[in-house]
């Protein structure tokens, strides 16, 4: 074991820059919701956060390896990993604990590293029980139970750090030291053996590539073999031929495991809470600024906002709000970045009938994807004018119609796109992403957006979406006309290829 | 009923070879008299899980050798066949084995009278 | 009367035909300017090494992949615009997949019948209980070999003209494989249907082909009729007492050799009928000549170019 290989196996980059990421939003929580004062902040995220998903994501990486069915049999690899994961941690916690002396200079150094010390070997003693989804719905739980407890106990912790620093500093290395030994105790070692696991830096690292799209198959397969529940019975006895008993077949092959709704029902959940993820955050960011803010107001700004465009005034806030109707095009890009459902099974069509009803295919999944979303942002606004009490008009509703028929001509564009290479999409999605986003953000955008777009009126928009529909049509057909079945649909440089 | 063939698919003998040598043994030993029906390709084929084209490729050769006769429309039987014709095809099997005899006896260097007596001396006790 | 000679009469288009068909996966060549006709109402075992680009040809043969040059055409029309009337006399069978795994067999039995007219009920039953296959179970719960099977069911029901089977048996147990091989050879006894299979399991498929067709680095090096083959190539037993062999063998039919100056065995490629005899008073020895089987035979088709340069 060397450091090529422990950093291997526990991608550093990544684990660092989801650390990174989710302890400033922690951080933010704690400052904007629970309202401590900075230092006892900065002594909750860096002795208590930070420690808990670096040790969760390092701790990750190395169960992956111990899960392997033949970990067993390398020689002296528990060993060695212990002696590697345990430099590690210690640096972890020098480095944070110098940190906290650096940001505040009064919460005692010690305190901070027994405090790490804990939550960083507090994730070995994790054992990684089955992969069912039901883990996840109770890990949702278990954090949502953790917040809880943190929002109740936080203060308090600080101020016991600070009474007894030492006591604290004892205590953590005899538990970290508990949780080692347990963690690497031999006999628990080789109960993990077989037990498949793979930890969330390896899903992320593998993001938006081939393998990762293989890894993701191949989890999907061994959740369907979980499952005993037994798909819907095909109903028809024979196809006519017609284009929408096809389409009928081709979704019974993608969506048949599932009842009818259920998808429907759930693609509706998800996208709606999307939609609502902006004003939530907007919330978040208000009591952030002003804690004493007026929810009711917020309401009012928000419907306001939603409604006709305009705001009252400038804040961070508005930034955010403008978020809101950028989520259906965010979630579009997502959509179209997974690939078309490939066909397992080589149907007698012929490959003109086969694209035709792959176009519709990928019409009504971007369709049905984006209508839930616009539905979850009305749905936000209108719920925000209740609660500021604002009568609904219906004038109002053509300004966010109009705000949101602004993506519709994408929404093809952006299935061509994702016929080209994966993972440049992924980039160039990104940075289209960030640029609307500052350009809705920009004071006056919006203003004068949304006059320019009553000209442009629904029918003129439906119009250059048809057209880039066509467009795509015509590409895909080229696509299945010329190219192999069993490869995902891609490669092609369909926007600059003549 | 037509007796048994036996098919061997891996000792590198063509297949429809192995069916006409068979047959041809099978009648110059009488097991398959004169005038008797071959077994249809179709059964053949079911009974031996043999390719039907194989099958057919051997009754058409044999049809084309004489030994068989297409009679009554598609049905094949075992041709009568009499005088020395009928004795040089019996012979033939026995040709084959005498010659790779023959060639073992030079290269043990046996000389043709001492291989001519065991031969005689084996006759005499086969027919006892 | 006879299927198979009702076909052989009538004059068909031939299931398959290739012209010159290369096929690129970037610089990768898996197959290089292959001609071949697959003739009706035959099997042809399709053999060569991994990599040969058997799969290639066979998913050619399918329409899934288009050959990057060269044409390709199943029951006469081109690869790239098969539609439904061909597509529903072709049954493929491929290597690993080619099935929706959330269904159970009976409802992917059923999702399949609905699309193939000639969907023949009577043989699904008849086949579930040769093949040993239960029905109710989830096709991504069964084990390799069952898949093997299930995959077989959903190629075969449909009484296909053309079948097109890639590695079907490799997982099956001996018992089910030998009903496998019966049941392909039923299918062209009774319905006349040209199959396609490759298989690595060279036993098998001497047991029921016709035809070969060898490739080697994604050329034809054999296609031949099986007895030709069988016929083409031979050991040769040389034994010379007096020790007047050599060490080297430059006729060009020899395609191995080893042994010393009194006993060698040659493996050979010849039609010529009294090439054996006049070999042996060349070099003043005895010979004895073998048949190769199919095992034997392979190494010398996959290999036979490298002897040419």
């Amino acid at each position: 074991m060397n450091a090529r290989a422990y950093s291997r196996l526990v991608h550093p980059v990544i684990a660092g820059l989801i650390a990174i990421a989710y302890s400033f939003i922690g951080w933010i929580e704690i400052r904007g919701v629970m309202h401590l004062p900075a230092s006892a902040t900065w002594f909750l995220t860096l002795a208590v956060l930070a420690p808990l998903l670096c040790g969760s994501l390092l701790t990750g990486g190395l169960h992956e390896c111990m899960h392997l069915s033949f970990f067993g049999v390398l020689p002296g690899a528990r060993r060695s990993l212990r002696r590697w994961h345990c430099g590690v941690l210690a640096g972890i916690a020098v480095v944070l604990g110098g940190l906290s002396l650096w940001r505040t200079h009064d919460t005692p150094v010690e305190a901070t590293i027994g405090l790490c010390a804990i939550f960083l070997t507090l994730p070995l003693l994790n054992r990684r029980g089955s992969q069912s989804p039901r883990r996840l719905f109770s890990l949702v739980g278990c954090l949502l139970l953790g917040c809880a407890l943190f929002d109740l106990v936080g203060a308090r912790l600080y101020s016991l750090a600070m009474a007894a620093p030492w006591a604290i500093f004892a205590a953590g290395l005899f538990i970290a030291a508990f949780c080692l030994r347990v963690g690497f105790d031999r006999k628990r070692v080789r109960g993990r053996a077989g037990r498949p696991f793979r930890s969330a830096a390896t899903g992320i690292s593998v993001m938006f590539t081939k393998h990762g799209r293989m890894m993701q198959a191949k989890t999907v397969a061994e959740a369907q073999s979980r499952s005993q529940r037994i798909g819907r019975d095909w109903p028809l006895e024979s196809v006519d031929g017609s284009a929408w008993d096809w389409l009928r077949v081709l979704l019974h092959e993608h969506f048949g495991q599932q009842g009818r709704f259920v998808w429907l029902a759930g693609v509706c959940v998800v996208m709606a809470v999307f939609a609502a993820m902006p004003v939530a955050i907007s919330l978040l960011i208000e009591r952030l600024a002003e804690p004493g803010a007026n929810s009711a107001q917020f309401c009012e700004i928000v419907a306001t906002f939603g409604r006709t465009g305009s705001f009252p005034g400038h804040s961070p806030v508005m930034a955010m709000l403008a978020l809101m109707f950028l989520m259906p095009y965010w979630i579009v890009l997502v959509l179209a970045l997974t690939p078309l459902p490939m066909s397992r099974i080589a149907y007698p069509l012929s490959r003109r009938r086969l694209a035709w009803l792959n176009f519709l295919l990928s019409l009504r999944m971007l369709g049905v994807g984006y209508a839930a979303q616009v539905c979850g942002v009305f749905a936000t606004v209108e719920l925000a004018g209740l609660l500021a009490g604002i009568p609904f008009r219906f004038e109002n509703m053509q300004a966010q119609a109009a705000l949101l028929l602004l993506q519709l001509p994408l929404l093809p564009l952006l299935r061509i796109i994702a016929l080209t290479r994966r993972r440049a999409y992924g980039i160039v999605s990104l940075i289209l992403f960030m640029l609307l986003f500052v350009a809705f953000t920009l004071p006056g955008t919006i203003e004068r957006i949304v006059p320019c777009l009553s000209w442009l009126t629904a029918g003129g928009s439906l119009a250059v979406s048809a057209f880039v529909a066509w467009i795509y049509w015509r590409r895909l057909l080229r696509r299945y006309s010329t190219s192999d079945l069993n490869q995902p649909i891609g490669m092609i440089q369909v926007l600059v290829a003549p | 009923m037509p007796p048994l063939l036996v098919i061997d698919y891996h000792n590198g003998v063509p297949a429809y070879r192995q069916i006409m040598d068979q047959v041809k043994l099978q009648i110059a030993t009488g097991m398959l008299p004169p005038g008797s029906e071959m077994a249809s390709t179709r059964a053949l084929s079911t009974e031996l899980s043999l390719n039907p084209m194989t099958i057919s490729k051997a009754y058409a050769l044999l049809e084309h050798d004489g030994v068989l006769e297409r009679r009554r429309g598609q049905t094949l039987v075992v041709r009568e066949t009499h005088g020395p014709e009928a004795r040089v095809e019996r012979i033939e099997p026995l040709r084959t084995q005498l010659a790779a005899a023959a060639s073992l006896a030079r290269q043990l260097d046996v000389s043709s009278s001492e291989a001519l007596k065991l031969f005689r001396k084996i006759l005499d006790e086969e027919t006892k | 009367m006879n299927a198979v000679t009702a076909t052989s009469a009538a004059p068909t288009v031939a299931p398959f035909a290739a012209r010159g068909i290369t096929k690129r996966y970037g610089s990768l060549v898996a197959l290089n300017d292959v001609t071949l006709e697959i003739p009706a109402g035959r099997i042809v075992g399709l053999l060569g090494r991994n990599g040969a680009g058997k799969t290639t040809l066979l998913n050619i043969v399918s329409g899934i992949v288009l050959p990057s040059a060269g044409s390709a055409a199943t029951f006469g029309v081109p690869t790239d615009r098969l539609d439904t009337p061909q597509l529903t006399r072709l049954g493929v069978v491929q290597q690993e997949g080619g099935m929706i795994s959330w269904m159970t067999v009976r409802q992917h039995l059923d999702f399949n019948a609905s699309f193939y007219p000639s969907w023949d009920r009577k043989l699904e039953q008849r086949l579930l209980g040769e093949l040993e296959l239960d029905p109710k179970r989830r096709i991504v719960q069964l084990s390799t070999g069952d898949r093997q099977k299930a995959g077989l069911l959903l190629g075969l029901c449909h009484r296909p003209a053309l079948l097109v089977l890639d590695e079907p048996m490799s997982a099956l147990d001996p018992i089910v494989r030998a009903r496998a091989l019966d049941l392909l050879i039923e299918r062209l006894r009774d319905d006349g249907c040209t199959v396609l299979v490759s298989s690595h399991i060279l036993n098998d498929v001497e047991k029921i082909v016709d035809r070969v067709i060898c490739l080697d680095q994604g050329e034809v090096v054999a296609d031949a009729a099986f007895d030709e083959l069988q016929e083409t190539y031979a050991e040769w037993i040389l034994s010379s007492p007096a020790g007047t062999l050599p060490t080297a063998y430059p006729e060009p039919f020899v395609l191995s050799h080893h042994g010393d100056a009194r006993q060698a065995r040659l493996r050979v490629r010849t039609n010529e009928f009294e090439a054996a005899e006049k070999f042996a008073s060349d070099y003043g020895a005895q010979v004895q000549r073998r048949p190769l089987n199919l095992e034997e035979i392979f190494p010398l088709l996959a290999n036979s170019r490298k002897d040419v340069r």
